[in-house]
């Protein structure tokens, strides 16, 4: 988009509107990032924060290559990552409950129907490494193996967080009345 | 492998687009920290910096040496070097020249220096930084980071005025901070670089001694770029204690001032702060 582009080049030039502007665009999307990753709303806003200053200081990086959002959305993860590799120990988990989770149509239907307010309060809700692998593998995209690279766990460990955390969402779902 | 892509489709689409209440005091926190007085700030954190502020001067040449120990192979960046005058711009060369001096900071400072790789992208981020500060400050400002000792003559001149020399050296820690060489030069502000707020009686209050400044500004920032410390009034004076009371660390802080002299022209400066008990 043309206009974002000028919105970002008046950021680099360090006009305080076009940060407020660039702000004001993204910050509810990021808000979203950061409370997927945080484990309370204080916390979220403390990752928003330092995303935002993250980004405008190394906006200069940003080559108009591929998409701005996800682009800025790495930066608030990364920031959020940084806080819970400090925060958060894993327990290694080697044991065998890494199962796989037959998606049925009924739990593809409830998903479905899952408004997004809603799914925002389970996965706040998810225990603390749950909630991370889970954020990182279902919607960042992360494959276990990077995972395990990133937080310092091992592939095991992710991959038995992820099914752990699908069953507590699906668990978590029923509670709320989807999928009957 | 097919469920899990359903699966993660679904609740990525979910979310995608999803936006969450965010507080108004955030921005103000953002926009606190990446205004121009704190990105210039981060500047000084650097071992080599120099800055030249303010080119009030019809015409200004200074030569500028900056000098550093390291045990690694000579190598130098200069990066951007910019002046504004008024309307006049002032052509800037920058030149390496010439062996390494002798000279060399003194070995305390060893143990601050950071290895090269992370001082590399250091600079670098900085630069980045600095290219948006220049703008917002009319000012001329010079990142020198040698590996090793290193003479760099910088020359600031235009064709009508007398050039003027003058010969930087980096202190103890390895920080050059002033740059007086302006023929008629702007308020000199001389900040301190040490307090001890140990309430002995002596030197338990950071405050300056300064020409009248209008649209003062002083901001006292830690080695995480937190805020320790922000004033606006010129006769500030700080007691070591951060917003919330509690006695600062002891350690090296940053801070940095800017405001307005009689003359309507921004002034700068910032120094190291070192505090100790």
């Amino acid at each position: 988009m043309n206009d974002e582009r000028s919105i970002i080049e008046g950021c680099l030039k360090g006009h305080q509107k076009s940060q407020k502007m660039l702000f004001d665009r993204y910050a509810g999307k990021m808000m979203t990032v950061c409370l997927r990753y945080a484990k309370n709303k204080e916390q979220a806003e403390d990752v928003l924060q330092d995303g935002f200053v993250k980004l405008f200081r190394s906006l200069g990086q940003f080559k108009f290559e591929g998409s701005f959002e996800g682009w800025m959305r790495r930066i608030f993860v990364n920031t959020a990552l940084d806080l819970i590799r400090k925060e958060y120990k894993f327990s290694e988990s080697r044991s065998i409950d890494e199962y796989t989770i037959q998606l049925g149509s009924e739990e593809v239907t409830a998903l479905q129907q899952l408004g997004a307010a809603d799914l925002m309060e389970v996965i706040q809700r998810m225990p603390p490494g749950y909630k991370l692998v889970f954020n990182l593998f279902a919607i960042e995209g992360y494959s276990h193996k990077e995972i395990s690279e990133e937080m310092g766990i091992s592939e095991n460990t992710s991959k038995s967080q992820f099914s752990r955390a699908r069953a507590y969402l699906r668990e978590e779902l029923e509670k709320m009345g989807y999928g009957k | 492998m097919e469920n899990k892509d359903i699966f993660s489709e679904i609740i990525k689409s979910k979310l995608e687009n999803h936006e969450s209440m965010v507080s108004p005091d955030i921005w103000n926190a953002v926009n606190s920290s990446v205004s121009p007085v704190s990105s210039v700030l981060k500047l000084s954190i650097l071992k080599i910096v120099t800055a030249v502020s303010i080119v009030s001067a019809v015409g200004v040449t200074y030569f500028l040496s900056v000098n550093s120990a390291d045990t690694v192979k000579p190598k130098s960046q200069i990066e951007k070097v910019q002046g504004i005058d008024n309307n006049s711009r002032i052509q800037v060369d920058v030149d390496e020249v010439g062996e390494p001096v002798v000279n060399s900071v003194s070995s305390s400072n060893e143990s601050q220096i950071t290895p090269k790789e992370q001082r590399t992208n250091e600079v670098m981020e900085v630069l980045d930084e600095y290219s948006t500060a220049i703008e917002e400050h009319e000012s001329a400002i010079n990142v020198v980071e040698p590996i090793q000792t290193t003479n760099y003559p910088v020359v600031l001149s235009n064709k009508e005025t007398e050039p003027i020399q003058s010969v930087l050296e980096p202190k103890d820690n390895g920080i050059v901070e002033e740059v007086n060489s302006f023929q008629d030069g702007p308020v000199k502000i001389i900040l301190p670089n040490v307090f001890t707020p140990n309430n002995d009686g002596v030197n338990d209050v950071l405050s300056l001694q300064l020409d009248p400044l209008t649209d003062f500004s002083v901001v006292i920032m830690d080695r995480s770029n937190k805020v320790v410390f922000q004033s606006t009034e010129a006769s500030f004076s700080w007691d070591g204690t951060n917003p919330d009371g509690s006695k600062v660390a002891a350690g090296d802080y940053v801070y940095y001032v800017v405001g307005k002299d009689v003359s309507g022209k921004t002034v700068t400066a910032y120094s190291a702060l070192r505090i100790q008990y």
